[in-house]
């Protein structure tokens, strides 16, 4: 198991969300994929304050991107997923499906 | 627009973490302000409010709990390093904050909580006025008035009248007097209560000549009729009448006061003349839409339309709207209550002040740490609160133990003034439930905010270089001697101010426990009875019925003497304004006010009073005969000084057709004026007695002596003695005249004894308040005195320097203190039995205790001072 336990599950959504977005994982740019791909739609403050934790937690780190004039000077960060990031996921997901194993008659198969 | 408002995006930055990461966001925000703008959204400022206003929200949420949490955790820890000082804090503030909430119960009670009935603040009573009075008392206001009001005012949903009464009830079961309301039929929907069983009354039910209906109370159906559901329906004799009961009323429901049963009003003033009619009280409730203002407004209206269509029984009057609480606390009650609020308060103030002196004691010590904070870069605000939060803390320990106290109180005072007791009214409930605790909620903030921002302004106006530079105690301490020593100052002089109320308060519990009547008020009982028109018509019948009752009971055996009287001796006998013959009065508020007394020609004899000149009353003093009265020694004294009041004649009233009234003796007061207050306009001892043969009352007490024994053991005596006469009478009020007295003088014992709660709570702060500031600011000076003593100084010398410093405080306080005391023991006058508000004696007292107090919190700080070692003092620091 997770040495801090798991993810929990915004967590883990935004984890996926930064690694699908591969290089380009700006605080906008997760929203948007969140909501895309995962119908969440997330307050602003609630994503910020998730990836302040997350980065406490050693889960992301970010790097600074040259402020652009559009943004008035303010610089824009890029998250990535550390590979402690990478590893809860896998620990959680590994859990996930132990849990989901057998339970196919339920459930049916996911499309 | 390409930029967002700036003002928003500020004050987003501000909440913001410093660095990149709140840079970041900013930008974050900007870049989808331009898209919203770019995408032509609506109202775009109002968008990045909201908008920045959602991404600041979780971390403005964050910051507050994170901060308060520690920083009341830090208090609370930093607190318990100094376990006692902090103690004696939580219990000064438990102190405070338990009388404060205390005082609030009661007063929220009395004056607050109002009538248990739906929408009670639409509920309103209709006061009538007297315009040319400056102090607006209550007037009644007559039935053909109130016919009028009715009839033309739109402002309410109904208008109903009632008065108060005793209600004889009788049936099978016997005749029972209950305190009764005669309402008009309306009352109940106005009131908005229905009956829990049968009906209420009904439009016609009040019409006039109507055999009478009655509702009675939940504990009559209870007590008196077994709870049987049958009681609807059945008949009774309402007052000689035969009536029907058509219904019980809710359990608890004793509207307007204390009564007991309802009965339809079915007189008929409208065929008597205007002005001839009787009067009402008068209740309605607002109709829908109708504001208090709107109302009163049309009141005023009205009342100016009645004066001009009936100048001469209208001339300045006028009728105003009150709530039902205003219209049943009297001037009196509403100074008593004030005075004790504030006395609370003063409490409040004082445990405040002390508190506050304690933590400025410990802030003192730690000037350094915030003048390195803010020499750090903490703001002046973020200094201060740590010292808040202490005071927080503490306040809130307080606030919990004071509740405790509060609870345990008010159910001690809820007893004390029992109902059953005291006659309190049924509307008034004393208990701690969710308005009390609000106010606690509220009472501790402020506290926190009285206990701490002395402190906390101190501190935040460190001088960060002189505390940095200072090796040991800045400059800075002295700031916060002088204000503490203000400080103790302020609390010497409330102590005092309320010191002298509760040693006033606790002369007079001391006067009236060892208050001696002119008669042994245990020897007597009393019983009361009350005869209705309609069983006895003609006054000779009344006559003959009393006469006859007086006989009875005196010719049995057990009984030692009996006779009658209007009022119980020791009660108040009732004020009556009186005419000198000789004198002319311009105003019939010129008339002076004495009291008056029906009796029969035995209650002289009986009370053991003297009689100093003439004679008493005897039985010659017919009805047909010239009217005789018979004054006491005190009014005698008051109208006819130094010469004898034989002969004399006085009349009552105001029409000029009333007979004289001769003096034909004087006798030796019984002390009319009962219990009253003193400065109350009857609390005047003087009054004189009509010989009941003359008079023709209703309503009379049976007085009797026993030859020997308890005198309750004649009860059924007496009531034999009137049931033989009239088996539909009660005999009511069956009581010694002992306990008719502790009925009418309880409140000075019971308000007496929680002034006296006050003053030693009050004694106990300002006691720990001087010495804790005077040992702290000793421990100060450790230094100097030991460079003092090390030149030479002697320890006699040093402590005079501390006691000196101590002794001006308490001086000052003191004469502060009095000038304040004199105030507060005007204002607790009325409370007071046989006390004169400037008594020498308390006050002498309580400058004595002060001096002794202060004296003793200044000499434990002053003789560790003479122990400093010169040597160690020098080289600490």
């Amino acid at each position: 198991m997770a040495p801090g336990g798991f993810p929990g599950e915004l967590e883990q959504m935004i984890l996926l969300a930064v690694l699908r977005l591969g290089g380009d994982a700006y605080a906008l740019a997760v929203l948007r994929e969140l909501d895309a791909r995962a119908g969440r739609r997330l307050s602003r403050g609630a994503l910020y304050k998730t990836l302040d934790r997350m980065e406490r937690k050693g889960y992301v780190r970010w790097s600074q991107e040259v402020a652009t004039p559009e943004r008035g000077g303010h610089p824009r960060r890029l998250f990535e997923v550390t590979p402690e990031g990478v590893e809860v996921l896998r620990t959680s997901r590994a859990a996930l499906e132990r849990l989901w194993a057998g339970l196919d008659p339920v459930f049916g198969r996911p499309a | 627009m390409r930029h967002p408002p700036r003002l928003p995006e500020a004050l987003l930055r501000r909440c913001l973490p410093f660095g990149t990461v709140g840079d970041s966001i900013v930008g974050d925000a900007r870049e989808e302000f331009a898209e919203y703008v770019a995408s032509r959204g609506a109202l775009p400022r109002l968008w990045y409010w909201i908008h920045a206003l959602g991404i600041a929200g979780p971390y403005i949420r964050e910051a507050v709990m994170d901060t308060l949490l520690k920083d009341i955790k830090f208090g609370a820890r930093s607190l318990s390093k100094q376990p006692g000082s902090a103690l004696i804090s939580t219990l000064i503030l438990a102190l405070g904050i338990g009388l404060s909430t205390f005082m609030f119960s009661l007063i929220y009670g009395v004056f607050f909580r109002g009538l248990d009935v739906p929408e009670p603040d639409r509920v309103a009573v209709m006061a009538g006025i007297n315009t040319r009075e400056a102090n607006q008392n209550q007037v009644s206001i007559s039935a053909h008035d109130y016919m009028d009001y009715r009839e033309r005012l739109q402002s309410f949903q109904g208008l109903a009248g009632y008065r108060g009464g005793t209600v004889n009830l009788s049936d099978e079961e016997g005749p029972d007097r209950f305190q009764g309301a005669f309402v008009t039929a309306n009352t109940f929907d106005v009131l908005g209560v229905r009956p829990v069983l049968g009906r209420s009354f009904a439009e016609g039910d009040d019409t006039p000549g109507a055999a009478p209906t009655v509702l009675i109370g939940h504990h009559v159906w209870r007590d008196r009729f077994g709870s049987d559901p049958a009681v609807v329906g059945q008949s009774a004799r309402v007052n000689g009448e035969m009536g029907t009961i058509v219904g019980v009323m809710p359990e608890g429901f004793k509207w307007p006061s204390n009564h007991d049963v309802w009965v339809t009003l079915d007189d008929d003033p409208l065929s008597r003349p205007r002005g001839e009619g009787g009067s009402y009280q008068i209740i309605g409730r607002l109709a829908d839409g109708v504001s208090w203002d709107q109302a009163s407004a049309e009141v005023a209206r009205v009342a100016a339309q009645l004066e001009q269509e009936y100048p001469e029984l209208n001339e300045a009057r006028s009728a105003r709207l009150l709530t039902f609480s205003e219209s049943q606390n009297g001037d009196e009650i509403t100074v008593i209550f004030t005075a004790m609020m504030v006395a609370v308060l003063l409490v409040l103030l004082v445990a405040c002040a002390n508190v506050a002196n304690l933590l400025l004691a410990r802030a003192a010590s730690r000037t350094r740490e915030a003048g390195v904070r803010v020499a750090l870069g903490a703001s002046r605000t973020r200094v201060m609160i740590p010292f808040l939060a202490e005071a927080f803390v503490l306040a809130a320990a307080g606030a919990v133990l004071g509740t405790a106290m509060a609870y345990w109180a008010v159910g001690l005072f809820d007893a004390a003034t029992a109902p059953a007791l005291t006659g309190r009214p049924y509307f008034m409930v004393f208990q701690v439930d969710a308005p009390i605790l609000a106010w606690v909620v509220g009472i501790t903030a402020l506290t926190t905010l009285l206990a701490g921002v002395a402190p906390a302004l101190q501190m935040s106006r460190t001088d960060v270089s002189s505390v940095l530079k200072d090796e040991s105690r800045g400059s800075s301490s002295l700031h916060l001697g002088r204000l503490s020593r203000v400080l103790v100052l302020a609390e010497v002089a409330l102590s005092v101010a309320l010191l002298v109320g509760a040693g006033l308060m606790t002369k007079s519990i001391v006067q009236l426990r060892t208050h001696e009547l002119p008669f042994d008020e245990t020897a007597y009982i009393t019983a009361r009875a009350g005869l209705f028109e309609a069983d006895y018509p003609e006054r000779a019948d009344r006559q003959e019925f009393w006469d006859e009752a007086l006989r009875r009971v005196r010719s049995r055996a057990e009984v030692a003497d009996a006779a009658l009287s209007s009022s119980v001796p020791g009660d108040n006998a009732g004020g009556a304004r009186i005419r000198l013959d000789g004198q002319v009065y311009d105003e019939p508020t010129d008339r002076p006010i004495t009291h008056i007394q029906i009796v029969s020609s035995e209650y002289f004899d009986l009370m053991g009073a003297t009689l100093l000149e003439g004679r008493g009353f005897t039985a010659s003093d017919l009805q047909d005969e010239d009217p005789v009265v018979v004054v006491n020694q005190s009014f005698s004294e008051r109208f006819w000084p130094g010469s004898s009041a034989l002969g004399r004649r006085f009349r009552t009233g105001t029409a000029d057709t009333i007979p004289w009234l001769t003096v034909v003796g004087v006798v030796s007061d019984l002390q009319m004026e009962g219990f009253q207050p003193r400065g109350s306009p009857s609390s005047v001892p003087d009054g004189f007695y009509l010989p009941f043969t003359q008079s023709d009352p209703s309503f009379m007490n049976v007085l009797a002596r026993p030859v020997s024994g308890a005198p309750l053991a004649l009860a059924p005596t007496l009531r034999e003695a009137i049931r033989g006469l009239d088996a539909d009478l009660p005999l009511y009020d069956v009581k010694t005249v002992a306990t008719q007295i502790y009925e009418s003088s309880w409140f000075y014992q019971v308000f007496g004894s929680v002034f006296i709660v006050f003053g030693a709570a009050a004694l106990f702060m300002a006691s720990v308040g001087l010495y804790g500031v005077l040992s702290f600011s000793v421990s100060r000076r450790t230094q100097e005195m030991g460079i003092r003593m090390a030149l030479g100084a002697g320890s006699s010398q040093v402590m005079k320097m501390v006691l000196r410093q101590g002794g001006l405080q308490i001086v000052f306080g003191l004469l502060l203190g009095l000038v304040m005391a004199a105030g507060v023991s005007s204002a607790v006058g009325a409370l007071m039995f046989e006390v004169n508000p400037r008594d020498p004696v308390v006050f002498g007292a309580v400058v004595v205790v002060i001096l002794i107090v202060g004296l003793a919190a200044s000499l434990v700080p002053a003789r560790r001072a003479t122990r400093v070692d010169p040597m160690v003092a020098l080289r600490s620091e």
